[in-house]
């Protein structure tokens, strides 16, 4: 077959590019492996025209599988994902994998387009990150566990009492130590979600109950400001499934966040409702909200707002961040609406039952 | 008779800070920076209460644990893990290997800490009372 010029230049380009590229017919046996797919899979072509990926696969669960096939064969779409494969010389590496179908004009199935891109390094960057912020974070909650008993011993005069001023000072340093200890809670909860150890413990979560412990929780602050905090929740409201602990940290995130970016005597309101086979809950403020600029960033990680970091100093730009990785591995979904200058409703939901489905997203 | 409490932690100053408050409370206190130690003084005396540092040289908090309750001798000593791990498989594990409570030290204060050992101290006494001289083997 004579090719023409075009012909031969995508030719090349498929033949030399850096990833793996590789042509099936509708029963995955290989017709085409360009270069790449020697290096990547250790396997020389001869060895793989003919036979399928699975000469590298067969790492994965069967599921796994099944789930490629279904995509790729029934429902005729593009499938994208992580795989570990294994190398001839058995080595196990991770590549992100693109399958696609390959149509005719009348839409039957050819064959298949398999691409490979080698990503161990990356994943293996990443997880000496993760235990590096693990670590570093362990480490630095010692030095900070004792400040905040010996300045909690002095304020409780087990070394004698103290004047007035001497007490402030050391308040000031407790309190120091406190935000430390939340910041370093912030860093460790961000490297357990992101390095995929997160597992969830479910059970029957009263939502009225939980909003109502956060509330008592951050009185002091609530008080500090003279702000207005009301919770309208109904006491038959549905119990979803889901992980109290983690609806906590994310509770607790909204309703601090609406206290810190409120005007000293404005309102925060919080309700829930049940809308299909969900809850959602809602907190709402009257405070500064959020430039129209900023509002595509506000979920990023250490992402601070323009108007918040000149009246607050405080803030890491990780709660946001962690509450929606959380509400995302629980199923549901956090959105939010705000009018700089008038305020801000951010919006989460739950699903009343977690199901299998959720679990595979998860994972991914 | 004031409780005497055995303290396992490697960081000096937070094993100072313990003394202190212990002491201030009206307990005695004794000290050791290691599991080995521990061991060591659980043989040599008998304690009302442990405070269990987990990552500690020469034997780990878990390693200590499990000797604890595999001895007769003070298999029955309450035990609050303090550490500053604190992943939901830390806190299972040591609560499987016979610890009465699990605190992470930099999100309790020394208030807390105090109130919980409080009450695993007023626990162990009417235990103790409850079982007369003939079935005290000690």
């Amino acid at each position: 077959m004579k090719l023409n010029l075009s012909q031969l230049i995508l030719i090349q380009a498929i033949e030399n590019s850096f990833d793996h590229i590789v042509i099936t017919d509708v029963n995955g046996v290989i017709i085409y492996a360009n270069a790449a797919v020697e290096r990547i899979t250790g396997y020389s072509r001869r060895e793989i025209i003919g036979n399928t990926p699975a000469l590298w696969g067969k790492q994965m669960p069967e599921e796994f599988y099944k789930e490629m096939w279904h995509t790729i064969k029934d429902e005729k779409k593009d499938y994208v994902g992580e795989i570990t494969n294994k190398r001839k010389d058995g080595t196990l590496y991770t590549a992100r994998i693109v399958l696609s179908p390959i149509k005719n004009e009348d839409g039957t199935l050819m064959g298949f387009i398999g691409t490979e891109e080698d990503i161990t390094v990356q994943k293996e960057i990443e997880r000496m990150k993760d235990d590096m912020v693990s670590m570093i974070s362990h480490q630095l909650r010692t030095p900070t566990s004792a400040i905040s008993w010996y300045s909690e011993m002095l304020l409780g005069d087990v070394a004698g009492s103290m004047t007035d001023s001497q007490r402030e000072i050391i308040s000031h340093i407790y309190d120091s130590a406190q935000r430390m200890n939340v910041l370093i809670n912030s860093f460790l909860s961000v490297s357990v979600l992101e390095s995929g150890k997160f597992h969830p413990v479910f059970s029957e979560t009263d939502i009225k109950c939980l909003v109502q412990k956060v509330l008592d929780e951050l009185k002091p602050g609530i008080d500090s400001k003279s702000i207005k905090a009301t919770s309208n929740i109904t006491d038959d409201l549905k119990r979803p499934i889901s992980d109290e602990k983690h609806l906590h940290i994310v509770l607790s995130n909204l309703i601090s966040n609406a206290i810190k970016y409120s005007p000293n005597g404005g309102s925060i309101k919080v309700f829930a409702k049940e809308e299909e086979d969900k809850i959602v809950v809602c907190v709402s403020d009257e405070g500064y909200g959020i430039p129209e600029e900023n509002q595509n960033k506000i979920f990023e990680k250490f992402f601070r707002a323009k108007n918040v970091t000149e009246f607050e100093s405080e803030g890491s730009g990780l709660g946001l961040y962690l509450s929606k990785k959380i509400i995302a591995v629980l199923g549901g979904d956090i959105w939010f609406e705000s009018k700089p200058e008038k305020g801000t409703t951010f919006s989460f939901s739950v699903p009343l039952r977690y199901t299998p489905k959720n679990e595979v997203t998860e994972s991914n | 008779m004031a409780d005497i409490i055995l303290v396992a932690e490697d960081d000096k100053f937070l094993a100072n800070a313990y003394t202190l408050k212990l002491r201030s409370s009206g307990h005695d206190v004794d000290v050791v920076y290691n599991g080995e130690d521990a061991i060591q003084k659980l043989k040599e005396n008998k304690y009302d209460a442990v405070i269990l540092d987990i990552i500690m040289p020469r034997q780990d908090g878990f390693a200590v644990l499990k000797t604890m309750r595999q001895d007769k001798n003070f298999d029955n000593v309450p035990v609050i893990v303090a550490s500053n791990l604190g992943q939901e498989d830390d806190v299972n594990r040591a609560m499987s290997l016979g610890a009465n409570d699990y605190i992470v030290k930099s999100n309790v204060s020394l208030t807390e800490l105090m109130e919980k050992l409080n009450r695993i101290l007023a626990m162990k006494h009417e235990k103790d009372s409850q079982q007369t001289p003939a079935q005290n083997t000690k």
